[in-house]
């Protein structure tokens, strides 16, 4: 799905030659941020890949989306997106045809934005939400999409509670970098389940989804290879910790639940999440935060409190005997994947809407790294390094057209 | 004394002149429209007016001070709260927003010609083409 082309000229192109040529009536809207930030210090490792050095890349944004209904029950839509932390490489995130049953029900089939979290579906439209990026210690799924199909199903309850549920299903091929290197993503059979009740001024959503996923990682290779080469005479080889640290068919489980109040300019958020990854070099995990906004007219200043904390399995590195160089360098690089990491941010940032339809964003966010180390995989051993506590400052301004 | 009376009337008119009515089509007249159902139907959660039409509600042109009253005041949402609002459900395929018309003549006429849809003008600008849901 991912287009070649490396210009937002050829995206727009793309989009231009769907302009009406029939009775056909398009809708084609679009958002756009632009952002920079600088970090105080570069051993911080922050999630959002800023350093000490102000740069613009990370955060800044362009989507391009149209809608063209087919008849009164059918339409299909397509969104475009080229992102500053990839190059301005142009992606489909989403492409789906979407069949209105009636009025309550709904099934759409194609790309879509995978529901993970509450603000996940309209993550990359800044204008829509309060922060300049949602909290990465929560947000830290590294992929986003699933092809596939979804089935909505919207009711009222009495008069006053609107309740839904989507039920997906579907697969999803890409690149991601895990430990410092870019690899295959092949997630099979992901299925989930989101159910959501709003009462005018509260949203409370609740949501659980499993795959089964498998990466390839040159990282993670290196390790597996140099496991299972061990000889008898030295205790080898350690395939079982070779089998446990691999990412292949493993089972993947993902809850979520999130609480939004929005009462006479008072946003309250809560949003809470639990990442379970079988035997693997990723470790399971929980990620959470509290968020607080208050709008005073233009302005809109928040204040949040974010926390990932893993727990990573044991694969017993203290079984193999360090009784070479290379058998203590293997120990060490097994027991760096054994490694708790937790880390607290405090965001404070504020939102100016200065102008219709174009915010302008502040933010300070404080990262407390705890016992958290970062896994360094430049040597032949693979080391934790110890991480800083810092700040990241950033601005974007964010616009809907 | 006659004079001041005069006045005085003229004062107090103008005041309920310058409600804003919300209206709908004189065909959905007879199940009528809550504030509520309003709200619900500008925020398009609610699909369908109270007469079984489908739902087609049109705002006043962004900025203009007839609008920013309704927001507040029906929707209970300022003019960016409203746009964020909106652009979560347009960039997520939610839906899309009502459409935006000139003035109170524009939604006037397109209330008056189209059943299911709601619009809000100067209650001075009411006459019997359309009907008022309620006014404030």
């Amino acid at each position: 799905m991912r287009l070649k082309s490396q210009t937002l000229v050829a995206a727009i192109a793309v989009l231009g030659i769907a302009q009406p040529s029939s009775a056909i009536e398009l809708d084609f809207g679009g958002f756009i941020s632009v952002g920079g930030g600088i970090l105080s210090n570069d051993e911080i490792d922050s999630s959002v890949q800023y350093d000490e050095d102000f740069s613009f890349d990370e955060d800044s944004i362009l989507g391009l989306q149209t809608t063209a209904p087919i008849n009164d029950k059918l339409s299909f839509t397509a969104q475009l997106v080229a992102r500053g932390n990839d190059s301005f490489n142009i992606e489909a995130e989403w492409a789906f045809l979407q069949f209105d049953v009636n009025d309550e029900v709904v099934t759409r089939a194609g790309r879509l934005r995978a529901p993970f979290f509450a603000y996940s579906e309209s993550i990359e439209v800044g204008y829509s939400y309060h922060w300049i990026r949602p909290p990465a210690e929560v947000y830290r799924l590294p992929f986003s999409s699933i092809d596939g199909l979804d089935l909505n199903y919207t009711t009222w309850m009495g008069d006053d509670w609107e309740v839904s549920s989507q039920v997906y299903f579907g697969t999803y091929d890409d690149d991601v970098e895990i430990y410092g290197q870019e690899g295959e993503l092949d997630l099979n059979t992901g299925a989930g389940l989101v159910f959501t009740a709003n009462y005018d001024w509260l949203t409370l959503r609740a949501s659980v989804h499993h795959a089964e996923i498998s990466i390839t990682n040159a990282t993670l290779e290196a390790l597996d290879s140099s496991l299972r080469s061990v000889p008898a005479l030295a205790g080898g080889p350690f395939d079982s910790i070779a089998d446990d640290l691999l990412i292949d068919d493993t089972q993947v489980l993902f809850y979520e639940a999130a609480m939004m109040a929005d009462y006479e300019g008072f946003l309250f958020i809560v949003e809470w999440t639990m990442l379970e990854f079988d035997d693997s070099a990723i470790p399971d995990d929980q990620g959470y935060m509290v968020s607080i906004a208050k709008n005073f007219g233009e302005f809109t200043p928040h204040l949040t409190f974010a926390v990932q904390d893993t727990d990573p399995d044991s694969f017993g590195s203290d079984t193999i005997p360090c009784v070479s160089t290379d058998l203590c360098n293997l120990q060490t690089s097994v027991a760096a994947f054994e490694s708790e990491v937790e880390t607290h941010s405090w965001i404070a940032g504020v939102r100016w809407d200065f102008m219709p339809s174009v915010a302008l964003k502040f933010e300070a966010q404080y990262t407390d790294n705890r016992d958290s180390k970062s896994l360094n995989t430049d040597e032949t051993v693979y080391t934790l390094d110890n991480l800083d506590d810092g700040m990241l400052y950033s601005f974007v301004l964010d616009a809907v057209f | 004394m006659k004079h001041l009376l005069i006045i005085l009337f003229t004062l107090f008119s103008s005041v309920s002149l310058a409600g804003t009515s919300v209206i709908i089509n004189p065909a959905d007249a007879g199940a009528g429209l809550s504030q509520s159902d309003a709200k619900k139907i500008y925020l398009g959660k609610k699909k369908s007016l109270p007469s079984g039409a489908k739902a087609d509600p049109v705002d006043q042109a962004s900025g203009s001070a007839i609008r920013d009253g309704f927001l507040s005041t029906v929707v209970g949402k300022s003019e960016s709260q409203y746009k964020s609002f909106w652009a979560k459900k347009v960039f997520t395929g939610k839906g899309k927003p009502p459409a935006e018309k000139l003035d109170d003549a524009a939604i006037k006429a397109y209330v008056a010609s189209t059943p299911g849809a709601v619009g809000y003008i100067d209650s001075g600008s009411l006459d019997d083409t359309v009907k008022e849901a309620f006014s404030f």
